[in-house]
């Protein structure tokens, strides 16, 4: 709050009249006092109030659970009582501060706030600050909340996420190598037989290097799998024609097969390269299982609300119902010809799509023919949180 | 002496396999320079200061080097070799299984001349034996 306000009203708040209460100032000025005294008891978050001394005036009962304390023990006492011993000489600078230029605020952006119990134990709050102004000094505002769970998540998270990448690295160094290895040693018996091997050896040989390839190929889908969402390229203006048109104009397909385009969108600011990746996996997943030479791929491509809404629909053989939730999931495929399909491209495509706030549904029906995707894909990104006090 | 026998590469690999197909991809395309092996890190600085039993290494020389080792990585190598007056100024080309971008920065970092995935050399490396045939006839070596 603009210290400027200072000597206008304490506290602001707007209060429907009460019908059945008679029009006298004194009475509706009761109950607006009863009506904040009910809001502070009943705020979802621990409330303390402390003079400009940093005597605790008022607490709610929130905070009396949550420091384990009676609001009796904790009035006229100073603050620092709700404050681990060795943060509390400190936090009376960082209240003069407060004093000094009062503003509304979350207390300590970026560092961790911890609070002490009645019972000595210690956890993680966050605090937002705000002057009520008044007499000598005025009143300062605290709002507690416990984010012990939260705390947890984070770090558990956290953890998830280092382990994921070490397991990238892992993945990406000790299998990939001795694989490499082996991919050599098959090219060294091969030269050194000489083409004298029997027909049996050689025919062996040759499965040892599908399946080399066939391995090296999933090492490589199971990395970009474990990076897809970490990497965000810049946004750019995408034209939905030319992405469209290019990744067409890449994809192999039979003649029968035809494509037919309705683009409504407007072209929109997003990272290009996930879209384009997302897209061209559906579209060419949609021309590999197609069961007839002659068919079509409707391309859709629509406004809806925030959204901008690719719709990928064959007339293919359909998905049954049974095998659908599983499409999505890594290393799944439908193809009964595995080489070509490691059967990560949906799992992949999914994960891109949700990275960027979006979400991505199959619709096929049992009995009929044809598989739909659509793709939600937001058309606009979250802005960055400013990190900086809010000043009212 | 040809352009291909002025300089000796130096292998710096723990996977016999690996190093063995860095020479047979050399030799098969042939470039029939010097070629001496490497463990890991460790026994490439006793070969660089000829502290090593048996293993010497004529000068000019390169190096080719993996990242992932055990007792001394790659990483660690290049550290070394930095802080070390006598061989700061190595050449070294990385020959990584993983093009990550974390590794290659950290490499670029340690003033490495090249960064080359194993994968993208084409068949018996020829990638290799090709860009190390032009560069010798094209570099002075340190």
């Amino acid at each position: 709050m603009d210290p400027r306000n200072k000597s206008k009203t304490a506290v602001r708040a707007y209060v429907a009249p009460d019908r059945r209460a008679p029009q006298d100032p004194r009475v509706s000025r009761e109950s607006a006092e009863e009506l904040m005294q009910r809001i502070v008891e009943a705020a979802p978050c621990g409330m303390i109030m402390v003079d400009s001394e940093g005597a605790i005036v008022l607490v709610n009962p929130q905070a009396e659970t949550m420091f384990g304390y009676a609001g009796t023990e904790l009035i006229g006492n100073s603050l620092e009582i709700l404050l681990p011993e060795r943060f509390r000489s400190v936090h009376a600078g960082h209240r003069q501060n407060f004093a000094d230029a009062p503003s509304m605020r979350q207390m300590g952006v970026g560092r961790d706030i911890t609070a002490r119990r009645k019972d000595g134990s210690e956890f993680p709050v966050e605090i937002g600050l705000n002057l009520v102004p008044g007499d000598e000094g005025g009143l300062v505002l605290a709002a507690v909340t416990d984010i012990t769970r939260h705390k947890a998540m984070q770090l558990e998270l956290r953890q998830a996420n280092a382990n994921l990448e070490e397991f990238t690295y892992a993945a990406s160094h000790d299998l990939k190598s001795p694989l490499r290895g082996i991919s050599d040693l098959v090219e060294w018996i091969v030269e050194d037989l000489g083409g004298a091997e029997p027909q049996e050896v050689s025919r062996n040989l040759g499965r040892i290097r599908d399946r080399i390839q066939r391995l090296e190929r999933v090492i490589d889908d199971l990395l970009a799998y474990a990076r897809a969402g970490t990497t965000f390229t810049d946004a750019v203006q995408v034209d939905l024609e030319d992405l469209l048109g290019g990744i067409l104009e890449l994809l192999p397909r039979p003649s029968g097969i035809a494509i037919a385009l309705q683009i409504t969108a407007r072209p929109f600011v997003t990272n290009k390269a996930p879209l384009e990746s997302v897209l061209r996996n559906l579209i060419s997943n949609a021309i590999k299982h197609h069961d007839l030479s002659t068919g079509c791929i409707s391309i859709g491509v629509a406004d809806v609300g925030r959204y901008c809404v690719f719709t990928v629909a064959d007339d293919g053989p359909g998905i049954p119902l049974a095998s659908q939730e599983r499409v999505f999931r890594i290393f799944q495929t439908l193809a009964t010809e595995t080489r070509e399909h490691s059967g990560i491209g949906l799992a992949l495509s999914k994960r891109l799509v949700e990275a960027h706030g979006g979400w991505i549904k199959l619709d096929s029906t049992t009995g009929t023919r044809g598989t739909a995707f659509n793709v939600w894909w937001p058309r606009f990104q979250y802005r960055k949180p400013v990190d900086s006090p809010v000043s009212s | 002496m040809t352009a291909s026998q002025a300089f000796s590469v130096l292998v710096i690999d723990d996977d016999d396999v690996a190093a063995e197909a860095v020479v047979r991809g050399l030799r098969k395309h042939e470039l029939l320079c010097p070629i001496v092996l490497a463990e890991d890190g460790q026994i490439a600085l006793q070969v660089l200061r000829a502290e090593h039993a048996t293993r010497r290494i004529a000068k000019p020389y390169l190096a080719l080097l993996d990242l992932n080792m055990p007792r001394m990585n790659g990483f660690e190598f290049l550290h070394a070799l930095r802080a070390d007056p006598e061989l700061r100024a190595t050449l070294v080309f990385v020959l990584s299984t993983s093009g990550s971008d974390v590794d290659r920065a950290r490499a670029y970092d340690e003033n490495i001349a090249g960064y080359m995935v194993k994968a993208k050399l084409g068949p018996q490396l020829i990638g290799l034996a090709n860009f190390l045939r032009d560069f010798s006839s094209i570099m002075l070596l340190p």
